[in-house]
């Protein structure tokens, strides 16, 4: 996106804005989103999502990808767990003792992390990220209003 | 200075208190009693771990802080200057320098720097505040040396590859429309331009034509003025191994360049602000979009924290008496928040709100309401203490984690406050009292020349705003 030109920043994940990726047990989304210039048309951005999530749907990725996403996920995990003011900690045993009736979870989730496969991620992405799946929410800018369509005659100012 | 807690982690805290009370609602239905719940805890002053300080030979500065049980690390490089050093014809143009500096080392792509970044488990950024310009790096414990190196490659090597830079520049418009598309955005500026006439701290934004002619050149000439070890400040806060940490800052940025060393702008001359209405249109607008302040003292003043705690009790935390009136009591609004926004050398008070439009004119006057009854009549012992109780422990919860130490270090440094700043911090909130806080308001928060600004339907609140001062466009 970036490199193209579409956009200065992409921000998601799984169950941004409720919460975290960790501390949800249930139907939830994956949300993708960004602001782009108003002549860049919004199939362009749907085309290089697509690109890059057919990546991910066509074959397994290979075990560095991999890997990288674990480095990436246990930053992530250290991040919640430490934020919040300290309360990230206290969130997610909260949240395995309701989901799960075992607080202890939170000290196995990244070894549960490490034994997702390429297989695994493979069919996952292939399973939810379907296009047929998914919502496109469009916000455009209103026209400026003109001042002509307000009744009855106006003083310049 | 206070916990943000009208943004977005205002949502988040809702949340997470809705799930204690469907825990408790759940409980309570077997339990017949609730429980008391505990006292909380006595505030205790805050200390931070013992850093290791020292200084390279070309004048870099460095803090080592070992902090926290949680294995990661952020390495915060702080170079003074900001956009303090931007002329009149730079704004942003330090902006535009920080992210193209991510785009490319003489030695690494920015693909490259970018999947360094990845396989450290961690963020790199470069941002701009008012008086520094921040490369900062946050990675898992395990690369914390490599996250230093990164740093200063990125600090002391940049490229500014040309092919990249349309792009950026594009990026800073679509910025800069998405936040002139803001009222409070639209406010800021307009308040700023009129407390800070002809001062970088008056410049919030460029225009599209000012993004578009910046040049190559000029960004590396910035560069080279404004980026150098002498104006430097590395922290180091996390978990790390203290000898190797040392020994890779030191190889890192030892044979940076000092480059000049940083003079701030003087502060802009007083007075600076007069009572005046300063109404921007936003013609069928459903809110108006308030900012009342004044010039105030800086952190380097010692009645600046006494002024907090003012500031607090006046509009600054959620039971502070500003909210209490215009949200809880009246309905006007559902964020208001007061605020001592300082600079180096420079303050401000404001007041902010986002008011329903009929009830433009009753806010300004609740507003006055208020810091007039402050200026008349000390507050109570208990109202005090309990904004002190806030203050003591909101203080010691946002220092608790990597970037708040940093955060509070760079302030410390910024102003030059003395070493017991943040260690006696809980202790001078706590020494202030009512008499103070009556007193402060008289002698700070002088609304007879308050400077406001409000963005909102002109012809529904121009009649109304006439009472409290002349109103000029």
């Amino acid at each position: 996106m970036q490199k193209n030109g579409l956009t200065g920043d992409v921000t998601g994940g799984i169950n941004e804005d409720l919460g975290n990726m960790f501390n949800i047990n249930g139907p939830t989304l994956w949300i993708a989103s960004l602001f782009h210039d108003p002549d860049k048309s919004p199939d362009a951005i749907l085309k290089v999502f697509d690109a890059e999530i057919e990546r991910v749907r066509a074959a397994p990725v290979d075990q560095a990808t991999l890997d990288l996403a674990i480095v990436k996920m246990r930053s992530r995990l250290y991040d919640n767990i430490e934020g919040f003011f300290g309360f990230g900690r206290a969130d997610l045993l909260a949240s395995f003792a309701l989901f799960n009736d075992d607080p202890g979870r939170i000290n196995r989730l990244e070894d549960e992390f490490r034994r997702v496969t390429p297989d695994l991620l493979w069919k996952t992405a292939q399973e939810y990220l379907r296009p047929t799946n998914r919502t496109i929410l469009l916000v455009e800018a209103k026209a400026p209003a003109k001042p002509a369509a307000a009744p009855g005659p106006e003083k310049k100012s | 200075m206070t916990l943000p807690i009208f943004s977005r982690a205002a949502g988040r805290i809702g949340a997470a208190l809705l799930l204690l009370v469907l825990g408790t609602a759940g409980a309570s239905a077997q339990q017949a009693q609730k429980e008391t719940p505990p006292a909380p805890g006595v505030p205790k002053d805050f200390s931070i771990p013992s850093p290791t300080k020292f200084t390279l030979d070309n004048g870099m500065k460095v803090t080592l802080v070992p902090y926290g049980t949680i294995p990661k690390v952020t390495v915060d490089l702080a170079v003074l200057g900001g956009d303090a050093s931007e002329g009149a014809d730079q704004v942003w143009l330090g902006e535009l320098m920080s992210s193209w500096m991510t785009e490319g080392t003489t030695t690494r792509t920015a693909s490259q720097i970018s999947q360094a970044t990845a396989r450290m488990g961690g963020s790199l950024d470069v941002t701009v505040g008012p008086n520094s310009t921040r490369v900062t790096g946050d990675s898992l414990s395990d690369f914390g040396p490599e996250m230093v190196r990164l740093v200063a490659d990125v600090a002391e090597h940049p490229s500014f590859p040309e092919s990249e830079l349309a792009r950026l520049k594009a990026d800073q418009v679509r910025q800069l429309s998405i936040a002139k598309s803001r009222p409070q955005q639209i406010a800021l500026e307009k308040f700023r331009s009129v407390m800070y006439p002809n001062h970088a701290y008056g410049r919030i934004f460029p225009t599209p034509e000012m993004i578009q002619g910046f040049t190559a050149a000029q960004v590396r000439a910035y560069y080279e003025a404004s980026v150098g070890a002498a104006r430097a400040h590395l922290y180091v806060a996390g978990r790390f191994d203290p000898a190797p940490m040392e020994s890779a800052v030191r190889e890192a940025f030892g044979g940076w360049k000092a480059g000049t060393p940083v003079s701030f702008p003087p502060p802009p001359a007083s007075p600076r602000s007069a009572r005046a209405i300063h109404l921007i249109d936003r013609p069928g607008a459903p809110q108006s979009t308030i900012i009342l302040g004044v010039p105030v003292i800086d952190p380097s003043n010692p009645e600046y924290v006494p002024l907090l705690v003012t500031n607090t009790l006046l509009g600054g935390y959620f039971s502070s008496r500003i909210t209490s009136n215009i949200r809880e009591a009246k309905g006007y609004t559902y964020s208001p928040f007061s605020q001592v926004s300082v600079r180096y050398r420079d303050g401000y008070w404001a007041q902010n709100a986002d008011v329903t439009t009929n009830a433009t004119g009753p806010s300004l006057k609740e507003i006055f309401y208020e810091i007039d009854r402050l200026k008349k009549e000390p507050p109570s012992a208990d109202e005090l203490k309990a904004v002190q109780n806030y203050m003591a422990g909101v203080f010691v919860l946002q220092n608790s984690s990597r970037a708040g130490i940093i955060g509070q270090l760079e302030f410390v440094d910024l102003h030059g406050l003395p070493d017991d700043y943040l260690s006696g911090y809980v202790r001078r909130v706590y020494a202030v009292t009512p008499a103070d806080v009556r007193r402060m308001t008289q002698k700070y928060i002088q609304d007879e020349k308050a400077t406001i600004v409000v963005v909102g339907d002109k012809k529904m609140i121009e009649e109304q705003l006439k009472p409290y001062g002349t109103i000029s466009r």
